[in-house]
């Protein structure tokens, strides 16, 4: 349980490489090229969302074809042909069917004639995230799903994917790497002969970024589908602008601790320009004659039941500042206030700073689940443990007490008793 | 790609070199562990080396079983040490609710996937009353395994025996030792 | 695939450590050399081939892979048939993706134990103490699950990556070599394979196989694979 710790952080300089290429994505197929791209029309619509030009090089890749067993790309499907294998049976993998169900049925919907060629993997990961593999499997993460407050949400980040997947930009990507890192392999020969190694360096800098310039204009590129797919199927282009705008939020609550330099940010268009594009796109789009709607209740009737674990999972991964932002979110969206409250509750009591008064913090928000109800039966024992630590010992006997007549027989309740035994 | 794997094949000698080669645990009695425990063990183990101040790590068949030793986390520190800010952090005026949840929770930022658990119960650390938990779970590879942990509150302290192995052949091939070698523990 | 890249990782340290060996094997006590019963359940080899491109980078060829399969398994069968062992194959991997099966299980094991065996018996420093000299590794008799489905008396696991040199990084190689003495890495060839009892789970051979050359995609190179990969199979 040590070493593991140390070669992770070997082995993950290796994942960013495996990541950095999930992100990409797209497949496939013998090169006839001269195909119009399916987002010409909206570029007509918005020409201030233009691309290098480097990404239409590709034609789209056809619903149903592989690539040759010769070319590049067959290589690289075949690389992730075995990373899926791996996948389906990994332990991250969630297997709820009604889980899995519900988000293949979106991904086939958005995916349209390209449904057969898509497969899904809902992965218990609780960062804002999805991915596109070149070969057609697709990763949501839990942290997503948390994050997505009804199904246009979702489908903007999902029909995102589709687009990685349909312009095949991870091949793209990956013959525009290699001729790059080919380039500068030599570069940095020849400046070792002339004797100033350290330019190496430079290029080496100016090639990463616009490797990550490069996969930018395929991110533009692949909101144009989301924005596209969401249009086909009515969903609310603007909701599409929501989950980056609440990104956005989460972010800037970490304060100094934004992350400044990170992979994500920096293969991405910032948060705030997709936000404003996919407004734009909405005002074009969409009008009063344009019924668009969220789905949130059908989205709320699947991830509602998973929420306990995801918030969990959130809770777990020690940002408080950015749980408490994000739980602020999901209660203006008004979805099961009182278990939210539970959780704001919990982020206090895990943090316990003192300066920020938080066991008291705590105790307000239990008490706001209380009387809002939808809160699990253990918030009494997270309550009834802040009153002892504040030393309210009858408050929190009280409410261990409440716990105990709730969950007689759970696993602590032993210890529970043991507690109220002897006073304090 | 092959420049960072070197480089990381490399940091990763580098690493084990430093702080994980493995030496002789006779089989004997009275054997201490850390500033904490006294144990007797009826088999031989292997102790790893580990750059942690209040871990010790005995296996038979590498990862693939470990008894772990959690000889004293003090206010504010982390369960293994390590930089890590995102890293639960022991309170001292924890219940034992709250010390297992700490353990859980540590372990659950640290690799474990698909926590199950079996029991949790009042037990005795070396004399000490505390916890005892049996869970199952998994990492990234998908591979079942089993473990339990049993800990204590000393002194404002947390200690614990920490026993874990892959559920097929290997969790069963050292637990009743294992289990021997903690119901033989002692605090110094 | 983070699997992959680890052994990819620990068989690289490996090579570091123990300077520059081909192969080496280790064979239990445990193996009778008068056990009759010789069939063998062919576990899918796990292959990869790929190119190393003049910037350094790896590209998987799957044209080359699949050649490489294909030879991979004539050879070995041929190798086997003439150890007088019969082949049984394992049911499509693909078909079975419940991750709690017990022959996914199983699998998952082997997987671990077959790193755990590249760390702790390949690299002195990882050595364990409590093993000596011996090689002592099983996985359990809960393999008797493979035993009985297939009918074989033994498992046969193996995994190869190879990577050759393409035209671009060839003349990097040289430019680098011949300017500054530096030698920029070319291809390798990397794998092992074990063979198991499945009835006891005892792992009864191991070999390990590392090496500068070696070209699975030809008939010739493939053949010469197999054979250094089964070099002191057991008979």
């Amino acid at each position: 349980m040590i070493r593991p710790v140390v070669i992770s952080a070997a082995v993950a300089s290796l994942l960013s490489l495996a990541a950095c290429q999930t992100t990409g994505g797209s497949t496939t197929a013998s090169l006839t090229g001269g195909t119009p791209s399916l987002v010409d029309p909206l570029d007509r619509l918005i020409d201030k969302y233009e691309t290098s030009g480097s990404v239409y090089e590709i034609p789209d890749m056809k619903a149903g074809v592989q690539p040759l067993l010769t070319s590049d790309e067959a290589g690289l499907w075949l690389m992730f042909d075995k990373f899926e294998a791996t996948a389906k049976t990994s332990g991250q993998r969630l297997i709820d069917p009604a889980l899995h169900n519900y988000v293949s049925q979106l991904v086939c919907k958005l995916a349209g004639p390209y449904c057969p060629d898509v497969r899904v993997y809902v992965m218990r990961v609780p960062e804002f995230n999805a991915s596109m593999a070149p070969n057609g499997m697709m990763n949501v993460f839990s942290g997503l799903l948390l994050r997505a407050h009804n199904e246009a949400q979702l489908s903007m980040v999902i029909g995102h994917e589709i687009g990685h997947f349909v312009r095949r930009h991870s091949i793209q990507r990956m013959r525009d790497m290699s001729d790059k890192a080919a380039f500068h392999t030599f570069f940095s020969i020849a400046m070792g002969a002339v004797g100033i190694p350290a330019m190496s360096d430079i290029a080496y800098l100016g090639i990463m970024g616009s490797i990550s310039a490069f996969s930018r204009d395929h991110e533009r590129e692949a909101d144009k589908f989301g924005v596209l797919f969401m249009r086909d199927h009515n969903y609310d282009i603007t909701e599409g602008a929501k989950i980056w705008e609440n990104l956005i939020r989460e972010l800037d609550a970490l304060g100094d601790d934004r992350p400044t330099r990170s992979f994500f940010f920096a293969s991405h268009p910032p948060p705030d320009e997709r936000a404003k594009t996919l407004n734009l796109f909405a005002d074009k789009l969409q009008g009063p004659a344009f019924p668009a709607k969220d789905n949130r209740d059908a989205y709320r009737a699947v991830i509602g039941k998973h929420r306990h674990w995801m918030l969990e999972d959130e809770i777990r991964q020690r940002r408080p500042k950015r749980t408490l932002e994000l739980i602020k979110i999901l209660i203006a969206d008004g979805y099961n206030v009182g278990e939210l409250k539970f959780f704001e509750g919990e982020v206090y009591r895990l943090r316990n700073d003192k300066d920020e008064d938080d066991l008291n913090n705590a105790v307000s928000a239990y008490h706001e689940a209380k009387r809002l109800g939808g809160y699990p039966a253990k918030l009494h024992r997270s309550l009834g443990i802040v009153y002892r630590r504040l030393d309210r010992i009858d408050d929190a006997r009280d409410e261990l007490g409440q716990y105990l007549r709730l969950m007689p027989d759970a696993p602590d309740a032993p210890f529970i008793r043991q507690m109220l035994k002897p006073v304090g | 790609m092959t420049t960072l794997r070197r480089i990381a094949a490399i940091g990763l000698i580098l690493a084990l070199g430093a702080c994980t080669t493995y030496s002789m645990v006779e089989a004997t009695k009275g054997y201490e562990v850390g500033d904490a425990f006294k144990v007797d063990t009826p088999i031989a183990w292997n102790k790893a080396r580990v750059h942690s101040p209040n871990i010790e790590l005995w296996t038979l068949d590498g990862l693939l079983q470990t008894l772990v030793f959690v000889t004293g986390v003090s206010n504010g520190d982390t369960l293994f040490s390590g930089p890590d800010e995102k890293k639960p952090k022991f309170d001292e005026k924890s219940t034992i609710i709250e010390a297992k949840a700490f353990i859980i929770d540590s372990l659950l930022t640290s690799g474990v996937l698909e926590y199950r658990e079996i029991s949790f119960a009042p037990a005795k650390l070396a004399g000490q009353d505390g916890f005892r938990v049996e869970f199952k779970f998994t990492k990234e590879d998908g591979m079942e395994r089993r473990a339990f942990v049993v800990g204590a509150l000393k002194d404002k302290k947390l200690y614990a025996i920490m026993y874990s192995g892959a559920e097929i052949y290997f969790y069963d091939r050292a637990k009743q030792e294992a289990e021997s070698v903690i119901s033989s523990a002692h605090f110094l | 695939m983070r699997r992959m890249k680890m052994l990819i990782v620990v068989v690289l340290i490996v090579h570091m450590v123990s300077a520059c060996v081909t192969t080496s094997f280790y064979k239990s006590d445990k193996l009778t050399a008068q056990e009759s019963d010789r069939t063998v359940l062919l576990l899918p080899a796990d292959v990869e081939l790929s190119e190393l491109t003049a910037g350094g980078l790896t590209e998987i060829n799957a044209e080359w892979t699949a050649q490489a399969q294909r030879h991979i398994d004539t050879f070995l069968k041929k190798a086997l048939s003439e150890r007088k062992a019969q082949l049984v194959r394992l049911a499509s991997a693909s078909g079975d993706t419940n991750r709690l099966s017990k022959q996914v299980q199983i699998l998952k094991l082997h997987g671990a134990v077959g790193r755990t065996i590249l760390t702790h018996q390949y690299i002195p420093e990882m050595k364990l103490p409590t093993k000596g000299d011996k090689f002592e590794w099983t996985l359990g008799p809960e393999t008797r699950l493979l035993r009985e489905k297939y009918g074989a008396r033994y498992g046969l696991f193996v995994y190869v990556r190879d990577s050759y040199t393409s035209a671009g990084r060839a003349v990097a190689m040289f430019l680098a070599a011949a300017l500054f003495g530096v030698s920029l890495q070319g291809g390798t060839q990397l794998g092992f394979a074990s063979l198991v009892d499945l009835d006891t789970g005892d792992i009864v051979w191991f070999n390990r196989l590392f090496r500068g050359h070696g070209d699975l995609r030809d008939e010739p190179g493939a053949e010469d694979t197999v054979k250094t990969l089964l070099e002191n199979f057991p008979t």
